[in-house]
Protein backbone atom coordinates (compact mmCIF):
# COMPACT_ATOMS: atom_id res chain seq x y z
CA UNK A 1 0.00 0.00 0.00
CA UNK A 2 1.50 3.45 -0.73
CA UNK A 3 1.26 5.67 1.61
CA UNK A 4 3.57 8.64 3.57
CA UNK A 5 5.00 9.28 7.30
CA UNK A 6 4.40 12.67 8.55
CA UNK A 7 6.41 13.73 11.36
CA UNK A 8 8.11 15.89 13.39
CA UNK A 9 10.38 13.15 15.09
CA UNK A 10 14.23 13.31 13.48
CA UNK A 11 14.72 9.55 14.25
CA UNK A 12 11.50 8.77 12.53
CA UNK A 13 12.85 10.26 9.43
CA UNK A 14 16.64 8.52 9.99
CA UNK A 15 14.40 5.08 10.18
CA UNK A 16 12.39 5.37 7.38
CA UNK A 17 13.82 7.65 5.15
CA UNK A 18 15.11 5.38 2.52
CA UNK A 19 12.86 3.00 2.51
CA UNK A 20 9.51 5.20 3.02
CA UNK A 21 8.21 8.54 2.34
CA UNK A 22 8.76 10.40 4.63
CA UNK A 23 7.53 14.20 4.53
CA UNK A 24 9.03 16.29 7.60
CA UNK A 25 7.19 18.94 9.67
CA UNK A 26 8.89 21.42 11.30
CA UNK A 27 7.37 22.47 14.28
CA UNK A 28 5.25 21.19 17.07
CA UNK A 29 3.45 18.13 17.61
CA UNK A 30 0.42 20.35 17.19
CA UNK A 31 1.56 21.39 13.79
CA UNK A 32 1.92 17.56 12.76
CA UNK A 33 -1.37 17.35 13.92
CA UNK A 34 -2.57 20.68 12.18
CA UNK A 35 -0.98 19.99 8.76
CA UNK A 36 -2.56 16.56 9.11
CA UNK A 37 -6.10 18.14 8.86
CA UNK A 38 -5.29 20.30 6.14
CA UNK A 39 -4.16 17.15 4.46
CA UNK A 40 -6.93 15.27 5.20
CA UNK A 41 -9.33 17.73 4.47
CA UNK A 42 -7.48 17.52 0.98
CA UNK A 43 -8.68 14.31 0.79
CA UNK A 44 -5.80 12.45 2.63
CA UNK A 45 -6.50 9.28 4.82
CA UNK A 46 -4.97 8.59 8.16
CA UNK A 47 -3.64 5.09 8.75
CA UNK A 48 -3.03 5.52 12.47
CA UNK A 49 -4.74 6.78 15.36
CA UNK A 50 -3.60 10.36 16.41
CA UNK A 51 -3.49 10.34 19.78
CA UNK A 52 -1.08 6.69 20.02
CA UNK A 53 0.89 5.84 22.77
CA UNK A 54 -1.22 6.80 25.70
CA UNK A 55 1.15 10.16 26.18
CA UNK A 56 -1.40 13.10 26.28
CA UNK A 57 -0.78 15.69 23.94
CA UNK A 58 1.24 18.31 25.34
CA UNK A 59 3.72 15.71 27.17
CA UNK A 60 5.23 14.42 24.46
CA UNK A 61 6.57 16.85 21.51
CA UNK A 62 7.02 14.09 18.48
CA UNK A 63 4.31 12.53 16.82
CA UNK A 64 4.65 10.21 13.52
CA UNK A 65 1.35 9.69 11.54
CA UNK A 66 0.99 7.59 8.77
CA UNK A 67 -1.53 9.01 5.55
CA UNK A 68 -2.73 7.43 2.14
CA UNK A 69 -2.95 10.46 -0.62
CA UNK A 70 -7.36 10.48 -1.30
CA UNK A 71 -8.05 10.05 -5.39
CA UNK A 72 -11.57 10.74 -6.52
CA UNK A 73 -13.60 8.40 -8.38
CA UNK A 74 -12.49 10.19 -11.83
CA UNK A 75 -8.99 10.87 -10.93
CA UNK A 76 -9.54 14.59 -11.28
CA UNK A 77 -11.10 16.11 -9.46
CA UNK A 78 -9.99 16.67 -5.31
CA UNK A 79 -10.76 13.71 -3.32
CA UNK A 80 -13.50 13.75 -0.75
CA UNK A 81 -12.33 13.91 3.08
CA UNK A 82 -12.73 10.54 4.77
CA UNK A 83 -15.15 11.30 7.56
CA UNK A 84 -13.74 8.71 10.17
CA UNK A 85 -10.13 10.41 9.80
CA UNK A 86 -11.80 13.87 9.63
CA UNK A 87 -13.29 12.73 12.94
CA UNK A 88 -10.29 11.22 14.24
CA UNK A 89 -7.91 14.44 13.44
CA UNK A 90 -10.51 16.41 15.04
CA UNK A 91 -10.82 14.56 18.20
CA UNK A 92 -7.56 14.61 18.61
CA UNK A 93 -6.67 18.40 17.77
CA UNK A 94 -9.14 19.12 20.76
CA UNK A 95 -7.47 16.81 23.21
CA UNK A 96 -4.59 18.55 22.45
CA UNK A 97 -6.77 22.42 23.40
CA UNK A 98 -7.83 20.78 26.29
CA UNK A 99 -5.05 19.84 28.23
CA UNK A 100 -3.49 22.51 30.28
CA UNK A 101 0.04 23.79 28.74
CA UNK A 102 3.29 22.29 30.34
CA UNK A 103 6.66 23.89 29.61
CA UNK A 104 8.49 22.47 26.80
CA UNK A 105 10.59 19.47 27.44
CA UNK A 106 14.02 20.54 27.73
CA UNK A 107 15.94 17.56 29.49
CA UNK A 108 18.34 15.42 26.59
CA UNK A 109 17.36 11.99 27.95
CA UNK A 110 13.85 12.98 28.69
CA UNK A 111 13.73 13.58 24.84
CA UNK A 112 15.16 11.31 23.45
CA UNK A 113 13.01 8.78 25.60
CA UNK A 114 10.18 10.55 23.79
CA UNK A 115 11.48 9.75 20.62
CA UNK A 116 12.24 6.47 21.04
CA UNK A 117 8.69 6.33 21.88
CA UNK A 118 7.19 7.66 19.33
CA UNK A 119 9.39 5.39 17.10
CA UNK A 120 8.67 2.32 18.17
CA UNK A 121 4.48 3.05 18.23
CA UNK A 122 5.45 4.39 14.65
CA UNK A 123 7.10 0.94 13.87
CA UNK A 124 3.93 -0.94 15.12
CA UNK A 125 1.96 0.99 12.77
CA UNK A 126 4.10 0.69 9.81
CA UNK A 127 4.98 -2.70 10.14
CA UNK A 128 0.72 -3.31 10.12
CA UNK A 129 0.85 -1.30 6.67
CA UNK A 130 3.76 -2.83 5.01
CA UNK A 131 2.27 -6.75 5.96
CA UNK B 1 -12.61 -24.89 34.29
CA UNK B 2 -12.43 -25.38 37.91
CA UNK B 3 -9.63 -23.59 40.01
CA UNK B 4 -9.13 -23.28 43.48
CA UNK B 5 -7.65 -20.43 44.80
CA UNK B 6 -5.77 -21.08 48.26
CA UNK B 7 -5.47 -17.49 49.79
CA UNK B 8 -2.21 -17.76 52.58
CA UNK B 9 -2.63 -13.95 54.31
CA UNK B 10 0.89 -12.23 54.48
CA UNK B 11 0.76 -10.34 57.85
CA UNK B 12 4.46 -9.28 57.41
CA UNK B 13 7.72 -9.55 55.34
CA UNK B 14 10.86 -9.65 57.19
CA UNK B 15 14.56 -9.84 55.75
CA UNK B 16 16.37 -12.53 57.40
CA UNK B 17 19.14 -15.28 56.88
CA UNK B 18 16.66 -17.88 55.70
CA UNK B 19 13.72 -17.43 52.94
CA UNK B 20 11.06 -18.66 53.93
CA UNK B 21 6.82 -18.35 55.00
CA UNK B 22 6.03 -19.08 58.54
CA UNK B 23 2.92 -17.96 60.31
CA UNK B 24 1.85 -15.56 58.05
CA UNK B 25 5.16 -14.00 57.90
CA UNK B 26 7.44 -13.56 54.62
CA UNK B 27 11.01 -14.08 55.56
CA UNK B 28 13.19 -13.21 52.76
CA UNK B 29 17.01 -13.05 52.22
CA UNK B 30 17.50 -10.75 49.44
CA UNK B 31 20.88 -12.62 48.94
CA UNK B 32 18.53 -15.57 48.14
CA UNK B 33 16.41 -13.38 44.94
CA UNK B 34 20.10 -11.39 43.70
CA UNK B 35 20.62 -14.01 41.80
CA UNK B 36 17.61 -14.82 40.35
CA UNK B 37 17.15 -10.86 39.28
CA UNK B 38 21.00 -10.53 37.71
CA UNK B 39 20.80 -14.01 35.73
CA UNK B 40 20.04 -11.58 33.03
CA UNK B 41 23.09 -9.90 32.37
CA UNK B 42 21.62 -6.63 31.00
CA UNK B 43 20.69 -5.89 34.99
CA UNK B 44 24.10 -5.32 36.92
CA UNK B 45 22.45 -4.30 40.37
CA UNK B 46 19.01 -4.72 42.69
CA UNK B 47 18.25 -3.43 45.76
CA UNK B 48 15.56 -4.96 47.43
CA UNK B 49 13.62 -2.81 50.27
CA UNK B 50 9.80 -4.01 51.72
CA UNK B 51 7.42 -1.02 51.93
CA UNK B 52 4.45 -1.51 54.69
CA UNK B 53 1.24 0.51 55.16
CA UNK B 54 1.46 3.39 56.97
CA UNK B 55 5.01 3.84 56.82
CA UNK B 56 6.23 7.54 55.64
CA UNK B 57 7.63 5.60 52.20
CA UNK B 58 7.10 6.48 48.73
CA UNK B 59 8.09 4.00 45.80
CA UNK B 60 8.95 5.55 42.21
CA UNK B 61 9.11 5.08 39.57
CA UNK B 62 6.71 2.26 39.79
CA UNK B 63 6.83 -0.29 36.68
CA UNK B 64 4.77 -3.65 37.52
CA UNK B 65 3.10 -4.93 40.80
CA UNK B 66 2.95 -8.88 40.83
CA UNK B 67 1.69 -11.30 43.34
CA UNK B 68 3.12 -13.75 44.14
CA UNK B 69 1.59 -17.62 43.23
CA UNK B 70 2.63 -21.00 43.04
CA UNK B 71 0.57 -23.72 41.64
CA UNK B 72 0.11 -26.50 43.20
CA UNK B 73 -2.50 -28.88 41.54
CA UNK B 74 -3.26 -29.33 37.73
CA UNK B 75 -1.85 -28.64 34.60
CA UNK B 76 0.40 -25.81 34.16
CA UNK B 77 2.64 -23.45 36.35
CA UNK B 78 2.33 -19.44 36.83
CA UNK B 79 3.08 -17.16 33.97
CA UNK B 80 2.89 -19.84 31.66
CA UNK B 81 4.91 -19.35 28.49
CA UNK B 82 6.89 -16.46 30.06
CA UNK B 83 8.01 -18.29 33.20
CA UNK B 84 6.65 -21.74 33.12
CA UNK B 85 5.89 -23.73 29.97
CA UNK B 86 2.99 -23.03 27.99
CA UNK B 87 0.67 -25.75 29.65
CA UNK B 88 -3.19 -24.61 29.59
CA UNK B 89 -3.53 -23.13 33.08
CA UNK B 90 -6.51 -22.25 35.36
CA UNK B 91 -7.45 -25.72 36.21
CA UNK B 92 -6.16 -27.55 39.42
CA UNK B 93 -4.90 -25.30 42.45
CA UNK B 94 -2.90 -21.81 42.86
CA UNK B 95 -1.98 -21.15 46.29
CA UNK B 96 -1.45 -17.02 46.35
CA UNK B 97 0.06 -14.44 48.85
CA UNK B 98 -2.47 -12.40 49.76
CA UNK B 99 -2.00 -8.82 51.41
CA UNK B 100 1.58 -8.61 49.92
CA UNK B 101 3.15 -7.94 46.24
CA UNK B 102 6.32 -7.48 44.48
CA UNK B 103 6.68 -4.13 43.43
CA UNK B 104 9.72 -3.37 40.35
CA UNK B 105 11.20 -0.13 40.06
CA UNK B 106 13.79 1.74 38.21
CA UNK B 107 14.00 4.22 35.33
CA UNK B 108 12.89 2.63 32.15
CA UNK B 109 11.34 5.54 30.28
CA UNK B 110 11.37 8.94 32.25
CA UNK B 111 7.72 10.30 31.53
CA UNK B 112 5.72 6.77 32.04
CA UNK B 113 6.58 5.85 35.41
CA UNK B 114 4.02 5.47 38.71
CA UNK B 115 4.31 6.56 42.54
CA UNK B 116 3.02 4.42 45.29
CA UNK B 117 2.91 6.44 48.56
CA UNK B 118 2.50 4.24 51.63
CA UNK B 119 0.66 7.45 54.10
CA UNK B 120 -1.12 10.71 53.60
CA UNK B 121 -3.31 11.93 50.17
CA UNK B 122 -1.53 9.48 47.57
CA UNK B 123 -2.20 6.02 49.72
CA UNK B 124 -6.00 7.07 49.60
CA UNK B 125 -5.48 6.61 45.81
CA UNK B 126 -3.46 4.12 45.20
CA UNK B 127 -4.66 0.41 45.67
CA UNK B 128 -0.65 -0.71 46.70
CA UNK B 129 -0.34 1.45 49.56
CA UNK B 130 -2.77 -1.63 51.34
CA UNK B 131 -0.27 -4.14 50.20
CA UNK B 132 3.59 -5.37 51.88
CA UNK B 133 5.80 -4.65 49.13
CA UNK B 134 8.79 -6.32 48.53
CA UNK B 135 10.34 -3.75 46.55
CA UNK B 136 13.25 -4.47 43.76
CA UNK B 137 15.20 -1.28 42.16
CA UNK B 138 17.06 -2.81 38.80
CA UNK B 139 20.18 -1.29 37.63
CA UNK B 140 20.31 -1.81 33.84
CA UNK B 141 23.91 -2.39 32.00
CA UNK B 142 25.27 0.68 30.62
CA UNK B 143 23.99 2.33 27.74
CA UNK B 144 20.70 -0.86 27.72
CA UNK B 145 17.78 0.67 25.04
CA UNK B 146 14.72 0.76 26.68
CA UNK B 147 13.14 -1.55 25.34
CA UNK B 148 15.78 -3.91 26.66
CA UNK B 149 15.76 -2.58 30.43
CA UNK B 150 11.43 -2.57 30.22
CA UNK B 151 12.04 -6.70 29.30
CA UNK B 152 15.05 -7.46 31.49
CA UNK B 153 12.77 -5.40 34.56
CA UNK B 154 9.87 -7.54 33.42
CA UNK B 155 11.10 -10.60 33.64
CA UNK B 156 13.38 -10.12 36.27
CA UNK B 157 9.73 -9.44 38.68
CA UNK B 158 8.33 -12.03 37.53
CA UNK B 159 10.79 -14.91 38.12
CA UNK B 160 11.28 -13.19 42.13
CA UNK B 161 7.33 -13.33 42.16
CA UNK B 162 7.66 -17.00 40.92
CA UNK B 163 10.32 -17.65 43.67
CA UNK B 164 8.56 -15.81 46.44
CA UNK B 165 5.52 -18.24 45.57
CA UNK B 166 7.50 -21.38 45.84
CA UNK B 167 7.78 -20.33 49.39
CA UNK B 168 4.15 -20.66 49.50
CA UNK B 169 4.08 -24.88 48.58
CA UNK B 170 3.33 -27.10 51.11
CA UNK B 171 1.36 -24.23 52.96
CA UNK B 172 -2.11 -24.70 54.47
CA UNK B 173 -4.13 -21.37 53.21
CA UNK B 174 -6.37 -19.53 55.48
CA UNK B 175 -8.93 -19.53 52.96
CA UNK B 176 -9.62 -21.13 49.39
CA UNK B 177 -12.05 -20.18 46.94
CA UNK B 178 -13.12 -21.78 43.87
CA UNK B 179 -13.96 -20.26 40.85
CA UNK B 180 -15.68 -22.75 37.62
CA UNK B 181 -16.67 -22.05 34.66
CA UNK B 182 -18.95 -24.20 32.43
CA UNK B 183 -18.82 -25.42 28.94
CA UNK B 184 -21.64 -23.91 26.43
CA UNK B 185 -23.47 -26.47 26.35
CA UNK B 186 -23.34 -27.58 30.35
CA UNK B 187 -23.73 -23.87 31.19
CA UNK B 188 -27.05 -23.21 28.97
CA UNK B 189 -28.05 -25.91 30.73
CA UNK B 190 -27.41 -25.52 34.10
CA UNK B 191 -28.73 -22.15 33.75
CA UNK B 192 -31.35 -21.42 31.45
CA UNK B 193 -32.90 -18.47 32.60
CA UNK B 194 -30.07 -16.86 33.42
CA UNK B 195 -28.75 -14.13 30.86
CA UNK B 196 -25.60 -15.08 29.38
CA UNK B 197 -22.48 -12.76 30.28
CA UNK B 198 -18.95 -12.26 28.81
CA UNK B 199 -15.97 -9.89 29.69
CA UNK B 200 -13.88 -8.31 26.68
CA UNK B 201 -11.24 -7.65 28.34
CA UNK B 202 -9.25 -5.25 25.81
CA UNK B 203 -5.29 -5.29 26.57
CA UNK B 204 -3.11 -2.33 26.38
CA UNK B 205 -0.65 -3.17 22.43
CA UNK B 206 0.42 -0.24 20.81
CA UNK B 207 3.62 -1.01 20.32
CA UNK B 208 7.55 -1.22 22.20
CA UNK B 209 6.94 -0.32 25.91
CA UNK B 210 3.49 -0.20 25.28
CA UNK B 211 2.26 -4.76 25.39
CA UNK B 212 0.46 -7.10 27.39
CA UNK B 213 1.44 -10.76 26.53
CA UNK B 214 -0.66 -13.42 26.76
CA UNK B 215 0.82 -17.32 27.17
CA UNK B 216 4.17 -15.33 25.91
CA UNK B 217 2.70 -13.94 22.69
CA UNK B 218 2.45 -10.18 22.22
CA UNK B 219 -0.79 -9.85 22.34
CA UNK B 220 -0.47 -6.88 19.26
CA UNK B 221 -0.58 -9.95 17.52
CA UNK B 222 -3.63 -11.90 18.16
CA UNK B 223 -6.66 -12.43 17.03
CA UNK B 224 -9.63 -11.76 19.84
CA UNK B 225 -9.78 -15.48 21.08
CA UNK B 226 -11.84 -16.52 24.08
CA UNK B 227 -10.20 -17.92 27.41
CA UNK B 228 -11.56 -19.31 30.84
CA UNK B 229 -11.56 -16.24 33.19
CA UNK B 230 -9.66 -18.84 35.73
CA UNK B 231 -6.11 -18.66 32.89
CA UNK B 232 -5.56 -15.01 33.74
CA UNK B 233 -5.56 -16.03 37.44
CA UNK B 234 -2.88 -17.96 36.80
CA UNK B 235 -0.94 -15.16 35.35
CA UNK B 236 -2.07 -16.35 31.71
CA UNK B 237 -2.14 -12.61 30.83
CA UNK B 238 0.89 -10.26 32.08
CA UNK B 239 1.71 -6.56 31.91
CA UNK B 240 4.79 -5.46 29.79
CA UNK B 241 3.85 -1.67 29.25
CA UNK B 242 5.02 1.70 30.47
CA UNK B 243 1.77 3.45 29.94
CA UNK B 244 0.24 6.42 32.32
CA UNK B 245 0.37 4.92 36.29
CA UNK B 246 -3.14 5.63 36.72
CA UNK B 247 -4.72 3.71 34.49
CA UNK B 248 -2.36 0.65 33.81
CA UNK B 249 -3.18 -2.37 34.63
CA UNK B 250 -0.09 -4.25 36.41
CA UNK B 251 0.38 -8.18 36.14
CA UNK B 252 -1.39 -7.61 39.91
CA UNK B 253 -4.67 -6.65 38.51
CA UNK B 254 -4.78 -9.01 35.84
CA UNK B 255 -4.35 -11.94 38.89
CA UNK B 256 -6.70 -10.20 40.56
CA UNK B 257 -9.38 -8.69 38.27
CA UNK B 258 -12.02 -7.32 39.96
CA UNK B 259 -14.38 -7.54 37.06
CA UNK B 260 -13.66 -11.40 36.79
CA UNK B 261 -14.15 -11.45 40.52
CA UNK B 262 -17.29 -9.66 40.49
CA UNK B 263 -19.04 -11.61 37.81
CA UNK B 264 -18.31 -15.31 39.37
CA UNK B 265 -19.40 -13.91 42.31
CA UNK B 266 -23.16 -13.23 40.63
CA UNK B 267 -22.12 -16.52 38.63
CA UNK B 268 -25.29 -19.08 38.91
CA UNK B 269 -26.98 -16.29 40.58
CA UNK B 270 -28.27 -13.72 38.60
CA UNK B 271 -25.83 -14.62 35.26
CA UNK B 272 -24.02 -17.27 33.64
CA UNK B 273 -20.45 -16.23 33.27
CA UNK B 274 -19.51 -17.71 30.03
CA UNK B 275 -16.17 -16.81 29.34
CA UNK B 276 -13.69 -13.83 29.11
CA UNK B 277 -12.78 -12.47 25.12
CA UNK B 278 -9.18 -10.94 25.21
CA UNK B 279 -9.07 -8.12 22.57
CA UNK B 280 -6.38 -5.58 21.36
CA UNK B 281 -5.47 -1.90 21.00
CA UNK B 282 -2.99 -1.54 18.50
CA UNK B 283 -2.19 1.96 16.99
CA UNK B 284 -3.00 1.10 13.35
CA UNK B 285 -6.65 1.66 12.30
CA UNK B 286 -7.30 -1.36 10.62
CA UNK B 287 -6.17 -3.37 12.61
CA UNK B 288 -8.56 -1.81 15.31
CA UNK B 289 -11.91 -2.24 12.95
CA UNK B 290 -10.54 -5.91 12.34
CA UNK B 291 -10.55 -6.67 16.15
CA UNK B 292 -13.57 -5.29 17.13
CA UNK B 293 -15.43 -6.51 14.07
CA UNK B 294 -13.79 -10.36 15.55
CA UNK B 295 -14.96 -9.46 18.93
CA UNK B 296 -18.21 -8.52 18.58
CA UNK B 297 -18.77 -11.51 15.91
CA UNK B 298 -17.23 -13.65 19.26
CA UNK B 299 -20.23 -12.00 21.42
CA UNK B 300 -22.84 -12.86 18.82
CA UNK B 301 -21.62 -16.43 18.30
CA UNK B 302 -21.29 -17.36 22.31
CA UNK B 303 -25.31 -16.00 22.29
CA UNK B 304 -24.25 -13.84 24.90
CA UNK B 305 -26.96 -11.17 26.19
CA UNK B 306 -24.33 -9.07 27.77
CA UNK B 307 -20.66 -8.36 28.30
CA UNK B 308 -18.64 -5.74 30.39
CA UNK B 309 -15.90 -4.08 28.57
CA UNK B 310 -12.77 -3.01 30.04
CA UNK B 311 -9.74 -0.56 28.38
CA UNK B 312 -6.58 -0.04 28.96
CA UNK B 313 -4.96 3.80 28.68
CA UNK B 314 -6.24 6.43 26.71
CA UNK B 315 -6.64 8.28 23.74
CA UNK B 316 -6.08 5.30 20.98
CA UNK B 317 -7.95 2.65 23.30
CA UNK B 318 -11.09 4.75 23.16
CA UNK B 319 -11.12 4.59 20.03
CA UNK B 320 -11.42 0.59 20.27
CA UNK B 321 -13.23 0.77 23.09
CA UNK B 322 -16.18 3.31 21.24
CA UNK B 323 -15.89 0.29 18.39
CA UNK B 324 -16.50 -2.60 20.36
CA UNK B 325 -18.89 -1.37 22.19
CA UNK B 326 -20.96 -0.16 18.98
CA UNK B 327 -20.28 -3.19 17.18
CA UNK B 328 -21.69 -5.56 20.15
CA UNK B 329 -24.72 -3.24 20.52
CA UNK B 330 -24.64 -4.07 16.79
CA UNK B 331 -25.18 -7.82 17.45
CA UNK B 332 -27.86 -7.32 19.91
CA UNK B 333 -25.49 -7.60 22.71
CA UNK B 334 -25.80 -5.34 25.53
CA UNK B 335 -22.18 -3.61 26.80
CA UNK B 336 -21.37 -1.82 29.84
CA UNK B 337 -17.92 -0.41 29.68
CA UNK B 338 -15.21 0.45 32.35
CA UNK B 339 -12.98 3.68 31.72
CA UNK B 340 -11.67 6.36 33.74
CA UNK B 341 -11.51 9.81 32.35
CA UNK B 342 -9.36 12.48 31.24
CA UNK B 343 -11.49 15.78 31.48
CA UNK B 344 -9.33 18.42 32.25
CA UNK B 345 -8.33 19.49 35.97
CA UNK B 346 -11.57 21.10 36.35
CA UNK B 347 -13.34 18.40 34.86
CA UNK B 348 -15.56 20.04 32.54
CA UNK B 349 -13.91 18.85 29.48
CA UNK B 350 -15.12 15.47 27.50
CA UNK B 351 -13.76 12.87 29.27
CA UNK B 352 -12.70 10.38 26.54
CA UNK B 353 -11.34 11.57 22.95
CA UNK B 354 -14.00 9.34 21.55
CA UNK B 355 -18.00 8.95 22.08
CA UNK B 356 -20.99 6.79 20.20
CA UNK B 357 -24.58 6.65 21.31
CA UNK B 358 -24.35 3.19 22.14
CA UNK B 359 -22.13 3.78 24.65
CA UNK B 360 -25.28 4.46 27.13
CA UNK B 361 -23.51 2.77 30.60
CA UNK B 362 -20.22 3.83 31.41
CA UNK B 363 -19.11 3.27 34.74
CA UNK B 364 -15.61 5.78 35.37
CA UNK B 365 -12.51 4.69 37.74
CA UNK B 366 -12.48 9.05 37.95
CA UNK B 367 -10.73 11.80 36.54
CA UNK B 368 -6.96 11.21 36.20
CA UNK B 369 -6.51 14.78 35.30
CA UNK B 370 -7.63 16.08 38.98
CA UNK B 371 -4.65 17.44 40.77
CA UNK B 372 -3.76 16.98 44.39
CA UNK B 373 -0.64 17.61 46.45
CA UNK B 374 0.87 14.82 47.80
CA UNK B 375 3.12 15.13 51.25
CA UNK B 376 6.63 14.99 51.42
CA UNK B 377 7.81 11.88 52.88
CA UNK B 378 10.61 9.95 54.61
CA UNK B 379 12.11 7.31 52.33
CA UNK B 380 12.12 6.96 48.94
CA UNK B 381 12.58 3.77 47.05
CA UNK B 382 14.01 4.10 43.75
CA UNK B 383 14.48 7.88 42.69
CA UNK B 384 12.85 11.17 42.59
CA UNK B 385 14.67 12.03 39.74
CA UNK B 386 11.67 12.19 37.23
CA UNK B 387 8.81 13.15 39.66
CA UNK B 388 8.66 16.39 37.70
CA UNK B 389 8.89 14.58 34.47
CA UNK B 390 6.36 11.94 34.41
CA UNK B 391 2.58 11.73 32.64
CA UNK B 392 0.34 14.02 35.10
CA UNK B 393 3.52 15.97 36.67
CA UNK B 394 5.49 19.40 35.55
CA UNK B 395 8.29 21.36 36.14
CA UNK B 396 6.86 23.07 39.09
CA UNK B 397 5.38 19.70 40.25
CA UNK B 398 8.44 19.65 43.46
CA UNK B 399 7.45 22.49 45.18
CA UNK B 400 9.55 24.71 48.02
CA UNK B 401 8.40 22.67 50.91
CA UNK B 402 8.98 19.11 49.45
CA UNK B 403 5.57 18.50 48.92
CA UNK B 404 4.35 17.36 45.16
CA UNK B 405 1.71 18.72 42.99
CA UNK B 406 0.61 16.55 41.01
CA UNK B 407 -2.11 14.96 38.78
CA UNK B 408 -4.01 11.48 39.63
CA UNK B 409 -2.23 10.29 36.71
CA UNK B 410 1.01 9.89 38.33
CA UNK B 411 -0.21 7.46 41.05
CA UNK B 412 -0.24 3.50 40.24
CA UNK B 413 -3.53 1.77 39.86
CA UNK B 414 -5.49 5.65 40.89
CA UNK B 415 -8.27 5.36 38.60
CA UNK B 416 -7.59 1.70 37.29
CA UNK B 417 -10.04 0.84 34.50
CA UNK B 418 -10.78 -2.90 35.51
CA UNK B 419 -12.39 -0.86 38.79
CA UNK B 420 -9.68 -2.14 40.73
CA UNK B 421 -8.64 1.24 42.23
CA UNK B 422 -10.18 2.99 45.29
CA UNK B 423 -12.28 6.12 44.32
CA UNK B 424 -15.94 5.72 44.65
CA UNK B 425 -18.93 8.26 44.42
CA UNK B 426 -20.39 6.58 47.24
Amino acid sequence: MKYYILTNNPLAAEEFGKTHDVRTVDGKLIDVLIAARDQISRGAVLLNHPLYGSVKPNETPFRSLLLQQGKSASGDAPAMPDPESVRLIGNAVSAFEKFTGKKEVADRRLLDDFMVVDLSLLRSAVESADR
Amino acid sequence: MRLEIGKINITDIRFAEESKIEKGILYVNPEDLKPVVLEDEKLVDVVFDIAKPGESVRITPVKDVIEPRVKVEGKGGIFPGVIAKVDTVGSGKTLALKGMAVVTAGRIVGFQEGIIDMTGVGAQYTPFSKTLNLCMVCEPAPDLKQHDYEKAVRMAGFRVATKIGELARGIEPDETCVYETLGIKEGIEKYPDLPRVGYVSMLQTQGLLHDTYVYGVDAKKIIPTIISPTEAMDGAIVSGNCVSACDKNPTYIHQNNPVIEDLFAQHGKTLNFVCQIITNENVYLADKERSSNMTAKLCRMLDLDGVIVTQEGFGNPDTDLIMNCKKIEAEGVKTVIVTDEYAGRDGKSQSLADADAAADAVVTGGNANEVVILPKLDKVIGMMDYVNKIAGASEDTLREDGTLEVELQVITGATNEMGFGLLSAR
